[in-house]
């Protein structure tokens, strides 16, 4: 097998644009170069499509597919999973976002790190032991007896929380969450590799979205900040492509 | 009236200050420069004051203009207004006409950001005829985008969850990329001392006042002026706005944010080349006096972003 690429590997960065067609065709188009680019013998094992409501591009447009990977981890014992999410822009209105998951057969899944997946068992073990010697998010969470609830990539987090502690990160915790905030993938990606921590802006600008409390929500604004930050410096260990870019001092909520 | 030396211009400038007394209550007003230059009325943004100018006003000063930097009713160290916050821009508009009527200012160049901004909009199609130039930066002519009822919600205190929090980071996610960090912390520190009250009443006010049709009927020279990293506006309305009004331009500032007075170290540079320009612009000259250097560029169509995100968290 090949070296696993990284979370924040860009895709498609020379692909030709593609011609107009269905927005199904135009997806099957985009796996087919993706799955190209990977040069392994990868095979796609899902495919989640959304358009901005364009059903069909103008004839003679053209359509220019970006894709960035988002997360990879090993599964079923030796298969590894993928995950990209592809981005393709009409020259016109159109535009659609697909996130795909190829799998490929591997060797040795101990090759991969657990926080290229953010949100697997091990990602969240290493963020709730950051979190738990945060003495910063502590103080901000002294007042909170509740879960945080996010979700990257569709995949869910739950920080449970009571009077400054963190008493567990994981996928699911008993009560549920107080409220979700979803990160799609390759927003969690630009997130963790920008030059330094841009949560709000994304908030504001409408790239993530949150269900349930939105009391509890408002009033976790600096710790879900304070979360991101870790989520940074994790990613910065864990050599994501793009993280470079990470200002060293990059703990915004002090 | 009061008189303080200004520290920060070396010899550059005379602050005066004014308590004015309007609709019985008091109205403080800063007067920068010399008493005889070109009036300049600069109005402040939502929730905060005239100290938004502190850095701005006496260069401006020291470019010729007599700077007039009221605080709005409820703002700063004007009393509030005697009916309570106000939520109609329209009546900001006319205590700014109020403050210099009572100055014995008849002409001046107005200049205003975000709610500031639409007064300025207000100003120009309520009295354009007084107005040598208006300079209105981060605001359209028609509401914004806002959740009025979110906000109508949060005038009660328990419906506002780390309101202080929010502001700040909120401040911060507005100033543009190519400001420093340094400045950034200090825009967004300075901008958490608002009255919540006061500054939710002023944003509900950004969401309902609308002087659109006025606009073909502005006389004075119009200059609507964006930050390229304003999540708050929406750049493509305010330029079709600029291209509504007879002597309207349209300026897009790269790297700026939703407060250009105080994050542009050339600002008063900045609006005076705007002054400038406009009184001997012709309605046909947009494009070419919006692309000068240092005073931003021609709008490419940034994209229509809301601030969604907020507004859901508070409707």
């Amino acid at each position: 097998m090949t070296t696993p690429l990284k979370p924040g590997h860009r895709l498609l960065a020379d692909a030709a644009p593609l011609a107009a067609a269905s927005p199904l065709a135009l997806a099957d188009s985009a796996a087919e170069a993706i799955g190209h680019e990977l040069g392994r013998s990868v095979r796609l094992v899902s495919a989640e499509l959304e358009t901005n409501g364009e059903a069909q591009t103008d004839d003679g447009e053209l359509v220019s597919p970006s894709a960035v990977v988002t997360a990879v981890l090993p599964q079923k014992g030796q298969e590894l999973r993928t995950e990209v999410t592809a981005h393709l822009e009409g020259e016109a209105a159109y535009s659609a976002s697909v996130r795909f998951a190829f799998a490929e057969a591997i060797d040795n899944s101990d090759d991969v790190s657990d926080l290229f997946c953010p949100g697997s068992a091990g990602w969240n073990s290493a963020l709730r032991d950051r979190l738990r010697e945060d003495s910063e998010f502590s103080t901000l969470i002294e007042a909170y007896d509740g879960t945080i609830g996010i979700a990257i990539g569709g995949r869910p987090v739950h920080f449970r929380c009571y009077r400054g502690h963190v008493l567990e990160v994981v996928a699911r915790s008993i009560l549920g969450a107080d409220f979700v905030l979803s990160i799609p993938g390759d927003v969690f990606i630009d997130l963790v590799t920008a030059e330094r921590n841009r949560f709000m802006e994304t908030a504001m600008s409408g790239r993530m979205r949150s269900s349930g409390s939105g009391y509890e929500y408002l009033r976790m604004t600096s710790a879900l900040i304070r979360i991101i930050d870790h989520a940074r410096a994790m990613a910065v260990t864990a050599g994501y492509v793009g993280s470079e870019r990470v200002l060293e001092t990059n703990l915004q909520v002090a | 009236m009061t008189t303080l030396n200004h520290t920060n211009a070396p010899a550059a400038t005379t602050l005066r200050a004014h308590q004015l007394i309007i609709d019985d209550r008091i109205a403080f007003v800063e007067d920068w420069g010399d008493i005889d230059a070109t009036p300049l009325l600069a109005v402040h943004t939502a929730g905060q004051s005239g100290v938004q100018y502190r850095h701005v006003a006496a260069d401006l000063a020291a470019l010729g203009y007599r700077v007039i930097v009221p605080d709005l009713p409820g703002h700063g160290r004007t009393e509030p207004a005697k009916n309570g916050p106000v939520t109609d821009l329209g009546e900001y508009a006319r205590f700014g006409l109020t403050v210099l009527d009572q100055l014995g200012i008849d002409r001046f160049v107005a200049v205003g950001c975000s709610i500031g901004g639409k007064i300025t909009i207000d100003l120009a199609v309520r009295v354009g005829d007084r107005i040598i130039a208006a300079i209105a930066m981060a605001a359209g002519s028609r509401p914004g985008h806002v959740s009025l009822r979110g906000l109508t919600r949060e005038l009660v205190d328990i419906s506002t969850p780390s309101r202080g929090d929010r502001t700040y980071w909120g401040t911060r996610a507005v100033v543009g990329s190519a400001i420093d960090e340094e400045r950034r912390e200090l825009i967004a520190r300075m901008h958490c001392r608002e009255d919540p009250i006061v500054s939710n009443s002023d944003l509900i006010g950004w969401g309902r006042h609308d002087v659109s049709a006025g606009l073909p009927g502005v006389t004075c020279p119009t200059v609507l002026v964006a930050g390229e990293d304003d999540l708050w506006i929406d750049t493509a309305a305010i330029r079709r706005d600029a291209e509504s009004i007879p002597r309207g331009t349209f300026v897009l500032l790269p790297g700026i944010g939703h407060y250009p007075m105080e994050e542009m170290p050339d600002f008063a540079e900045a609006v005076d080349s705007w002054v400038r320009s406009a009184g001997t612009r012709g309605a046909d000259s947009r494009s070419a006096d919006s692309r000068r250097a240092g005073a931003g560029a021609v709008d490419t169509g940034s994209a229509d972003r809301r601030t969604e995100e907020l507004e859901a968290a508070r409707s």
